[in-house]
């Protein structure tokens, strides 16, 4: 055992020159960490219940380097990696959507002396899918399956079938491969059994990209790839594979002598890890990756203050005959509620308030409830939180204030005495301020664009309001650029064939520098029956469009089905964003309906008819977590075929939407998102201000008051 | 400077208009502002004195974490599902007979337990019964741990000593397992039933609180 600080400076020179090495090394390096493995077998099984993360590889799933593996990320994992070398850098965002499937967004630059941005030749846009078949079990390796490349233009199109099983600290991946990863010592497709349709390998006609083309998958001849991945503890590794691709889309600027990788691995922390590698015989890389897991917050549950105990009610010795208003009060406004109105009558306490603090609505419930059971007087046996946001009375929970008493430091059934209710209230709400404002930064991006990948512009935001009453309200901003590099794009002509109601944004962008009107509209929005909301607008509704229009939503606070109806007549702004209009006019509006398929996933379909006159459905996947994380997706099709669409040939993103309250350990209202839309064209457009009564009550709706029931009592 | 910077480019005169570009520079404010202020624990043991908590003449209870982190709760009046103590840090404990039931404001608290221990006069040698922990973990879920657990009462009693005063204690010891692991939870129990002294098993994160009933009042 005292060798292993010594060999582990070997292996160390070793990985530094791994530049110098060809293909006779490789049973040096074999040997040594088949030595590695003799020599740490006693220690391996000390720590044979050790567990080490999943090797990540370069496209931003299980993987070697540039090989995939047979292993699968953990439930719920968010990955980003960053891998650059001289002629690639490439980005990725990996999701393990769910427990077996796992999915990845890759953005690569290639090449060098190019004429887009950076010197690259040409820059790509991928979606990978990982699916784990089974896990590894005492004798048998983990083995998934996995297509790469399957939705774009088909750059690094391949297909794979793999295994990895651990010894102690050494882990071996092998399976076989198609289409690009069946570039040398190809064998016949075993398939073909099955269909001849596997012998050879269709052209994948990716039209204008974006789509899944025509399907290739598993056709072809196959090859066969191997690798290991060996663990020197919970920190540092290293990785080699044999890599069948033969790199020949990379050939006119990649000098590919050798067909194995190289990589050292250094994890930080369990949340970030770096990478030095050796590619191709020829190429240093470095790699990051950083994988923040929505499931493990940075301080586990939160740090709030506690809230008041509950008192044993009607003890005899012990009588409270009058409720403590002033208290209540004291203690809801600690814990940043605004009170709007509150009033006891017989048995019953009806109290409306706004939440200022929580983001879960059960943790906002727990709070005022106990507040109210300890305070109020034995006599009072119930009570109502009426629920506001924005004025908009958006939820209620009726309380039983005895049979709670129980159920805050007990085990079991712990929403007993808590009812979600459909109620409508006609009170008439004070507004002491009347206008309102808030003058602060704004930040926009915009995304692969290949002479300019990242743009950014931050400037200042001054939002404003008058509400005239409960009901109906003037809102706006003015926006003016102080910072900026939007302007330096030089792709002025999206070349789109449809009405351009979107991909002249960039014309926006260069005509708003000096200052313009993001929105301005008047707008009504009540609840008008005990399930159903409406909301009526008209003005400047957002930067590209001015209209009329409004929505309806029917949404029972029990129900898991929201059903909702939008319609606007809008007509386009002129590129300056002040108050002159163009001449495009266009009646929007869609059904729209809202489901939570189970506690982990939500669903959302609009059908209807979009901002350039097309007929279509958008459809909106996504993860939701108990603790506030989204990680979703929505895809538009219409009838405008996919050449009609151009680039990208269908509308679609992909978003995260990160709780502020998760990073910093405390209660917070603030979310981030994280939007990634692939490209802006005119099919399946929308307004993006169209439905917005859906958002402001869903975070109160019982489903999500279940998603983090466990925080009732925090 | 940042400081300053936010602090003119971010303000309003509503919550409701702030963007949440405005929220997140407010946070990003306050972290600024923190930074360089050095967290202080204080040792409570250092600056009070049995004079002192005496002459206080209401129920305190010490607590300090494996962390050295210490402080004294006070008891929140009228009578709850257990007795909660609240420290000046806005943490709770909540106890029945001397036994940890919840914690508040702890990060990974103990959310509600239940636990069929007998009564520390019933105890004569050893006693079994059923113990469960819940916890709030990762994701918002509620994660209960169920053990099965034995208590022995020790033969012969013990003097400790609590602030400058010395109290004679029986010994209880319970041994809980589960599995995931298992704890072992003491407690010294006076004469009246009151649990003096206790090392209690909190959570993997935390590991085990020390508590110290210290005031001299009836139970």
């Amino acid at each position: 055992m005292r060798q292993k600080p010594f060999v582990k400076n070997l292996m160390l020179k070793e990985a530094k020159t791994f530049k110098s090495m060809t293909n006779s090394n490789i049973s040096k390096i074999i040997c040594f960490l088949l030595f590695f493995i003799w020599c740490n077998t006693s220690s391996g099984i000390a720590q044979a219940k050790q567990e080490y993360p999943t090797s990540l590889g370069n496209f931003g799933l299980p993987g070697l380097i540039d090989l995939p593996s047979g292993r699968k990320m953990q439930d719920g994992n968010l990955v980003i990696t960053q891998q650059l070398h001289s002629s690639l850098a490439r980005t990725t965002l990996s999701f393990q959507a769910f427990p077996n499937i796992g999915f990845n967004f890759a953005y690569s630059g290639h090449g060098i002396n190019g004429l887009e941005a950076n010197g690259r030749i040409n820059h790509d846009r991928s979606f990978d899918v990982h699916l784990t078949l089974w896990e590894e079990t005492k004798y048998r390796p983990a083995f998934s399956m996995g297509l790469r490349d399957f939705l774009g233009t088909g750059w690094y199109s391949s297909e794979y079938l793999v295994g990895s099983k651990k010894f102690n600290r050494l882990e071996v991946t092998a399976g076989i491969g198609f289409g690009r990863l069946a570039g040398q010592n190809t064998h016949k497709n075993p398939f073909i059994a099955i269909s001849e349709k596997f012998r050879q390998r269709g052209i994948n006609s990716f039209g204008e990209g974006g789509s899944i083309g025509s399907l290739n998958w598993f056709q072809g001849d196959f090859s066969t790839f191997f690798g290991l991945h060996y663990s020197f503890n919970n920190k540092l590794s290293v990785s080699l594979e044999r890599t069948p691709d033969l790199m020949t889309r990379e050939a006119s600027y990649i000098d590919v002598k050798d067909d194995w990788n190289y990589s050292l691995n250094y994890r930080f922390n369990k949340h970030l890890l770096a990478a030095a590698q050796y590619l191709h015989g020829s190429e240093l890389a470095i790699k990051a990756i950083l994988a923040p897991n929505p499931k493990s917050p940075p301080y586990g549950a939160g740090q709030e203050l506690a809230p008041v105990p509950m008192r044993l009610r009607n003890q005899v010795l012990n009588k409270q005959t009058t409720t403590n208003l002033k208290i209540i009060e004291k203690v809801l406004k600690a814990d940043n509620f605004e009170i709007i109105y509150f009033d006891e009558q017989n048995e019953h306490i009806r109290i409306g308030l706004v939440n200022r603090k929580f983001r879960s609505t059960a943790q906002a419930t727990g709070r005022i409830t106990s507040t109210l059971q300890r305070f109020s007087k034995d006599q009072i046996k119930t009570a109502d939180i009426f629920f506001y946001k924005d004025r908009l009375h958006v939820a209620t929970y009726r309380i039983n204030l005895n049979e709670v008493t129980s159920k805050q430091f007990g085990l079991t059934d712990l929403e007993a005495g808590i009812k979600a209710i459909d109620l409508i209230i006609n009170e008439n709400i004070p507004h002491e301020t009347k206008f309102s404002w808030g003058l602060g930064p704004y930040f926009e991006h915009r995304l692969f664009n290949p002479d300019l990948p990242l743009s950014v512009e931050t400037g200042l935001d001054l939002g404003f309001g008058y509400q005239l009453n409960q009901k109906i309200k003037i809102a706006g901003s003015l926006r003016k650029s102080v910072l900026t590099n939007l302007t330096d794009n030089k792709r002025l002509d999206s070349g789109s064939v449809l009405p351009r109601v979107h991909s002249d944004w960039v014309h926006y962008d260069l005509n708003g520098q000096k200052g313009h009107i993001y929105d301005l509209s008047l707008e009504y929005m009540n609840k008008l029956a005990p399930a159903l909301y409406g909301r009526i607008r008209m003005g400047l509704l957002e930067p590209f469009f001015a209209g009329i229009g409004g929505e309806i939503l029917f949404k029972p606070i029990n129900s898991a089905l929201a059903v909702g109806f939008d319609i606007h007549a809008v007509k386009q702004r002129d590129f300056d964003m002040k108050l002159s209009l163009r001449d495009y006019a266009t009646n929007t509006g869609h059904l729209s309906l809202y489901y939570p398929i189970n506690e982990k996933f939500d669903l959302e379909m609009n059908l209807g008819r979009y901002l350039a006159g097309d007929w279509g459905v958008t459809t909106k996947i996504s993860r939701v977590f108990g603790n506030g994380w989204e990680v979703g997706g929505y895809a538009t099709f219409t009838d405008v075929p996919f050449e009609k669409f151009g680039e990208g040939s269908f509308d679609k993103a992909i978003y995260v939407n990160i709780p502020i309250d998760w990073i910093i350990g405390k209660p917070n209202q603030s979310k981030r998102t994280l939007a990634i839309r692939p490209i802006t064209r005119d099919g399946g457009a929308q307004l993006s201000s169209s439905r917005s009564i859906y958002k402001y009550i869903r975070n109160y709706q019982s489903i999500q008051f279940k998603r983090e029931r466990g925080r009732l009592w925090k | 400077m940042i400081s300053l910077f936010l602090g003119l480019t971010n303000c309003s005169n509503n919550p409701e208009f702030e963007t949440s570009e405005i929220k997140i520079l407010k946070l990003l404010q306050g972290s600024l502002q923190s930074l360089g202020v050095e967290k202080q624990s204080i040792d409570v043991r250092k600056i009070v004195t049995r004079k002192r908590i005496d002459s206080l003449s209401v129920p305190l209870l010490f607590a300090e974490l494996p962390s050295g982190q210490n402080g004294l709760l006070a008891l929140y009046p009228e009578k709850g599902v257990g007795a909660t103590w609240i420290g000046a840090d806005g943490a709770t404990l909540t106890l029945k007979k001397g036994v940890l039931i919840a914690t508040r404001g702890m990060g990974d608290d103990i959310m509600g337990s239940s636990t069929f221990i007998p009564e520390w006069e019933e105890i004569q040698k050893t006693n079994s019964y059923t113990k469960s922990l819940s916890q709030l973990k990762e994701d918002n879920k509620l994660m209960e741990r169920h053990f099965k657990c034995l208590i022995e009462k020790r033969k012969q009693s013990k003097i400790i000593n609590i602030f400058d005063r010395k109290f004679e204690t029986q010994i209880f010891v319970e041994k809980c397992e589960d599995s995931i692991g298992s704890i072992t939870n003491t407690y010294y129990v006076d004469a009246h039933g009151v649990v003096r002294r206790s090392y209690q098993f909190h959570s993997e994160e935390i590991g085990y609180i020390l508590t110290e009933r210290v005031d001299q009042l009836n139970p």
